[in-house]
């Protein structure tokens, strides 16, 4: 009796029990969708007879351009092209230098130049430019001083030094206080504002071999040529010899470089001057197993060396293995028909079967990589020497937040900080790379010089936008650098001094009282932290914060209609951002390494309908990795791109052919025994990722992929990607208008930290990216930049997802916003004393 | 529940306790009818594959937002074409069905609910017999510890639990809410435990030489069940209210999978033009948890020695 009774009473527990780890299993069961996935199964087996069928009327060959019946609209985006603004943006890396520009966009009218100051500032030349400063109309000439500007950041970043935090806000925040030594004029974007330094000379450097040692022969021979008239529009400065090898070394000193000297002096000269080039020889990976790879290198080398010493001008070395770690790169001097020897030479090694498997021609590589042992290219050629050299004349009454003077020297430390390899800048860093020096002038510590070791075409705009640290504040010990706690707090030198920082409430700036330029309007700049998008367009309407620049396309779409809304506020939505949005593939899983599978990952994802529905019209589809306005973009890449458009037929065909099959009947495709699925990191709290994620995941799961979608939170997102733990990605990127690929493309940067996360590691792309940076000719640049973008479209690294159109709102109170691609120059935004609200 | 209860104890026996616990149930309509809306979710929950029309992430392109009791002609992805679809609770800004979304999100608030309780359960009932049987320094100990958790608001102590994983998810959250919220049981059972083991049978069973675990666990335990079960009742409706909470604040389970908090912090949003997509998850936890909670009462009031003098 007592033992039933306890049965009994046990009997609800266990129910309770059974049915509480019944539901929690179903739970889990679903969340990893099972049960959704048997479903699709089902209905796959339907589509499945009716892609068979397509498929054999197109006879199975790959080029299907579409299946008709799936493929979306190629464009179809509302928002127009105008080509506009940069502002803060969570949710993007930023890439920096951030500002730097092209000049492409229409000039407002402009008032007459007035002096420049600098020209009675005895310590700089007459040299210097530039002689006069243009004017413009900025909008702001009769505008009140005085309230505050209060805005908002999504996300806090790490650290508030830039330099070590690859994090678009930190950037932000630390532009507020630090200025560059120049800045990119907001009217005019072809032209550099003096900042810090008051003015600068540009040159290049560039040294010619002389054949046969007439050195000075040649020099006056090329001055006499030239007219005058040429020597200006070339920027050429002066010709003359090299102190150190007068006999041999002919120096021309241009100012501009933009490569026409280049062409003209090989051109009229070319048969009296050396030239030298680089020329890559590839080592396919076979031989750098078991350690071999130094070995390896080496015997190609003497290979190489065996084949070629007979040529004139030979002369060869290895580069860093870091930089070139498939590559043997062969360093020659001579002219263009010595360089025609060489390459005929190759192409005789190639041919012959004696060498068979051991060096092979660039095309054949392409195709047959297991065959190929070596192959070859002759990617870049210059002048034996070209040097850059930019000379900036600081501004002696430019002082840091504490008093002390804004000298050289704190230039000085800031380089080197950037360039110790200790110091977390890697993505600054690798702008610097060629930048050899940066030096005080005569020991004067208001001139400064930065000397390139090779040409750079965007040197200038790098070294202008180049901010000084102060070095009294930052700690030259690299661990103290990276971690030390100035960098929760900043000491700078700009129009704003930074006040505080309330951990996850705001960052407020006060205005810089002794600044030694044009004083902005506002009084104090707050930064609010909300991390709620909803929450922040509330603070909009309630006037909390004065402008929101990461509203929603449906939020933008409500508010279009609202007249409450439109009567204190007014909506930005015509520019386009300079910023992309991706799904990243990391290459290092297995499932992604195939291009085939990463070709068809993209060409199942609806982008158009991305646009389309879930950002309302108001992004455009995005197929590489420079912003669409950018001058390289369509050039003769839209067919390659149209080829990933959606096209799930198609998708199914290249994932089967590359070997993905559902074996084992639960409807997920396999090979291998593993099962397609992988996790897509996403960042939490943002409904537009949400619906993007979800539709991916959708979208995915039609070809038997799955996706598990995982949100994080800004920061510890920031971290899974910089220490490459993580599968696929849905992030962005904010673009400068540079167009170096360098640092999220090149294969040396795809380290801990590093930009290049998802591991694209392509000879060709390296190649072109490295040459591209040396070709100063814009054509010939945007020629190396489309074939560029063509690898990258094949390869898929990224499944580039649209640019957005900035969605930003402000209070009316505010005067004279206005976005360009470059950014928003807040400096002469101003409110009305009748206005005011904040003291 | 009854059924056992009738076939253990039939033939002429005095009613057993969980029979008389039923007969008392039946007079009382309001918690009867609360149970039964507990086993219709159960059910909802359990069946949600045969009862939702649709899959929890299903996408039907073209219907995005759609108003309750409306059809669209909709795009599902691998449809070839697309087709009439109807939506009883409309669609979300990602053209899910609610209607569906709901009866899936009704496995995690039971779910949670149920394994949070039964991890409170676990604890408060081992601290609760232990502190009430012994006495003395263990009770001392054990109490004022649970005096010291308890004195935690216990969501922000629940919050505080998920935030330190990177990653939120089902079982943090009942873990969480189950490490939070055993207070309540361990108070109860000590308490019964306090009265129960002073009662005659006790001491007759120590007197005929049985140990202390064994008293513990065959006579006294079984006698705390009443109390108990009423607790755990209410404590579940607690429960699926601290999830929908966590799940709104973002820490509960994750996107797609849905759930009624995570789907009524989706409609903030959107709360002007489209009302159905907070509207119904909120009310299905109004009604969870009332249902829950009247239940409970019922279940008082049922086992109450002092109602049967009524």
């Amino acid at each position: 009796m007592r033992d039933r009774h306890i049965f009994w009473d046990a009997a609800p527990l266990l129910l309770l029990v059974s049915l509480a780890i019944l539901l929690g299993l179903l739970v889990v069961q679903n969340e990893r969708g099972w049960a959704q996935m048997q479903r699709i199964r089902e209905e796959n087996a339907e589509l499945a007879k009716q892609n068979q069928a397509i498929l054999s009327r197109l006879s199975g060959s790959v080029a299907i351009q579409s299946a008709p019946a799936v493929v979306g609209p190629q464009t179809g985006s509302q928002s127009p092209g105008v080509r506009e603004s940069t502002a803060p943006e969570s949710g993007e890396a930023s890439l920096s230098p951030k500002a730097s520009g092209t000049a492409a966009e229409t000039r407002p009218p402009k008032v007459p130049a007035i002096p420049n100051p600098a020209l009675n500032d005895p310590h700089i030349p007459n040299q210097a430019q530039p002689r006069e400063l243009l004017q413009f109309t900025r909008g702001d000439e009769d505008a009140d001083d005085g309230d505050w500007l209060v805005t908002s950041i999504m996300g806090e970043p790490n650290s508030l030094n830039a330099l070590i935090d690859n994090d678009a806000t930190a950037s932000d925040l630390f532009g507020q206080v630090h200025d560059g030594l120049a800045a990119l004029c907001f009217d005019d974007l072809s032209i550099y504002e003096p900042r810090l330094a008051r003015a600068w000379t540009k040159e290049m450097v560039c040294l010619a071999y002389a054949k046969d040692g007439k050195a000075a022969d040649l020099a006056q021979a090329i001055d006499r040529a030239w007219e005058d008239k040429a020597k200006r529009s070339m920027h050429v400065l002066s010709i003359g010899t090299e102190a150190a090898g007068a006999d041999q070394v002919v120096r021309i000193v241009v100012g501009e470089a933009d490569g026409t000297y280049r062409e003209r002096l090989q051109k009229d000269f070319g048969d009296r001057i050396s030239m030298q080039w680089w020329f890559y020889v590839d080592i396919a990976s076979e031989y750098f197993e078991d350690g071999q790879r130094e070995a390896s290198a080496k015997n190609i080398w003497t290979f190489l060396q065996e084949n070629l010493k007979d040529l004139p001008g030979f002369e060869g070395r290895f580069l860093e293995p870091w930089l070139r770690e498939t590559s043997v790169v062969v360093k020659m001097l001579g002219s263009e028909k010595d360089k025609d020897a060489v390459r005929q030479r190759m192409k005789d090694l190639v041919a012959s079967p004696k060498n068979k498997g051991k060096v092979t021609d660039t095309k054949v590589a392409e195709g047959k990589r297991e065959e190929a042992l070596i192959a070859h290219d002759i990617v870049e050629d210059y002048l034996a020497q070209e040097k850059p050299v930019f000379t900036f004349y600081l501004n002696q009454d430019a002082r840091w937040h504490d008093g002390t003077s804004v000298t050289a020297r704190d230039a000085v430390f800031t380089f080197k900080m950037i360039k110790n390899p200790k110091v977390m800048a890697g993505p600054s860093r690798n702008y610097w790379q060629d930048c050899e020096s940066c030096e005080l002038v005569n020991d004067d510590p208001y001139v400064l010089r930065f000397t390139w070791s090779k040409p750079y075409f965007s040197a200038f705009e790098v070294t202008a936008g180049f901010s000084p640290i102060a070095e009294h504040y930052y700690p030259s010990d690299p661990k103290q650098f990276n971690e030390g706690p100035q960098n929760q707090s900043l000491m700078g030198n700009g129009a704003y001094r930074f006040e505080k920082w309330e951990r996850g409430k705001e960052i407020v700036f006060v205005r810089n009282e002794n600044y030694y330029g044009r004083k902005p309007h506002f009084k104090k700049v707050v930064y609010k932290v909300v991390k709620d998008k909803a929450a922040e367009l509330l603070m909009l309407e309630s006037g909390d914060i004065d402008i929101n620049e990461r509203l929603e396309a449906p939020q933008v779409i409500a508010k279009r209609g609202d007249p409450e809304f439109l009567k204190k506020n007014a909506l930005d939505t015509v520019s386009v951002a300079n910023v992309y949005r991706y799904i990243g593939w990391n290459a290092r899983n297995p499932l992604f390494k195939d291009r085939p599978v990463r070709q068809a990952l993209t060409m199942l994802i609806d982008r158009q309908r991305i646009c389309d529905v879930i950002l309302k019209g108001l992004a455009k589809v995005q197929n590489g990795p420079f912003h669409p306005d950018a001058p390289v973009f369509w050039k003769g890449l839209g067919e390659t791109a149209k080829r990933f458009d959606f096209n799930p037929v198609k998708a199914r065909k290249l994932l089967a052919d590359a070997g993905w099959r559902d074996s084992d009947g639960d409807s997920i495709l396999d090979k291998d025994g593993v099962k397609f699925e992988f996790t897509l990191l996403i960042v939490a709290g943002v409904q537009t990722y949400e619906s993007i994620a979800n539709q991916v995941k959708n979208d995915l799961a039609q070809a038997g992929i799955l996706v598990n979608i995982s949100p994080y939170e800004w920061s510890v997102l920031l971290q899974k990607l910089e220490q490459l733990k993580f599968d696929a990605c849905l992030m962005g990127w904010r673009l400068g208008i540079i167009n170096d690929p360098y640092q999220l493309w090149h294969s040396s940067q795809t380290d801990i930290k590093e930009s290049n996360h998802c591991n694209f590691q392509v000879p060709e792309a390296d190649r072109l990216i490295e040459a591209s940076r040396r070709e100063l000719n814009p054509e010939k640049r945007n020629e190396m930049m489309v074939r560029f973008q063509q690898i990258i479209l094949e390869e898929q690294p990224y499944t580039f997802l649209f640019v957005p159109t900035r969605l930003v709102g402000y209070s009316k109170r505010i005067r004279n916003v206005k976005f360009k691609l470059i950014g928003s120059a807040s400096d002469r935004w101003w409110v009305p004393a009748a206005d005011q609200k904040y003291k | 529940m009854s059924e056992p209860a009738r076939g253990g104890i039939a033939g002429g026996l005095p009613a057993g306790p969980w029979q008389m616990l039923w007969r008392r149930m039946k007079r009382n309509r309001l918690a009867l009818a609360a149970f039964g809306v507990v086993v219709l979710i159960a059910v909802l929950a359990l069946g949600a594959e045969v009862v939702a029309p649709y899959g929890y992430q299903d996408q039907f392109r073209g219907g995005e937002q759609q108003a309750p009791n409306s059809t669209k002609l909709t795009r599902r992805p691998g449809d070839e074409a697309p087709a009439e679809r109807y939506f009883l609770l409309g669609t979300d800004a990602n053209a899910r069905d609610v209607f569906s979304r709901i009866v899936y999100g009704a496995r995690v608030s039971l779910a949670v609910g149920l394994l949070a309780t039964l991890v409170s359960l676990a604890i408060g009932l081992v601290v609760g017999l232990l502190s009430g049987f012994y006495g003395g320094w263990i009770d001392a100990c054990l109490m004022r510890f649970t005096d010291t958790v308890f004195a935690f608001p216990s969501v922000l102590l629940a919050v505080a639990i998920t935030a330190t994983v990177d990653k939120p998810s089902l079982e943090v959250v009942f873990l969480a809410l189950g490490l939070v919220g055993w207070t309540g049981i361990a108070r109860v059972v000590r308490s019964q435990v306090l009265t129960i083991k002073t009662q005659d049978f006790v001491v007759a069973s120590r007197a005929l030489g049985a140990r202390g675990f064994h008293v513990l666990v065959r006579q006294i335990m079984p006698n705390c069940w009443g109390p108990v079960i009423v607790v755990t009742t209410l404590a579940i409706g607690g429960n699926i209210l601290g999830e929908a909470g966590l799940s709104f604040l973002g820490l509960g389970v994750q996107e797609p999978y849905p759930s009624w908090g995570g789907m009524l912090a989706d409609a903030q949003e959107r709360y002007k033009d489209a009302w159905w997509l907070g509207v119904f998850p909120g009310l299905m936890i109004v009604v969870t948890v009332l249902a829950f909670n009247l239940f409970g009462d019922g279940l008082r009031d049922a086992l109450d020695p002092r109602h049967t003098r009524k």
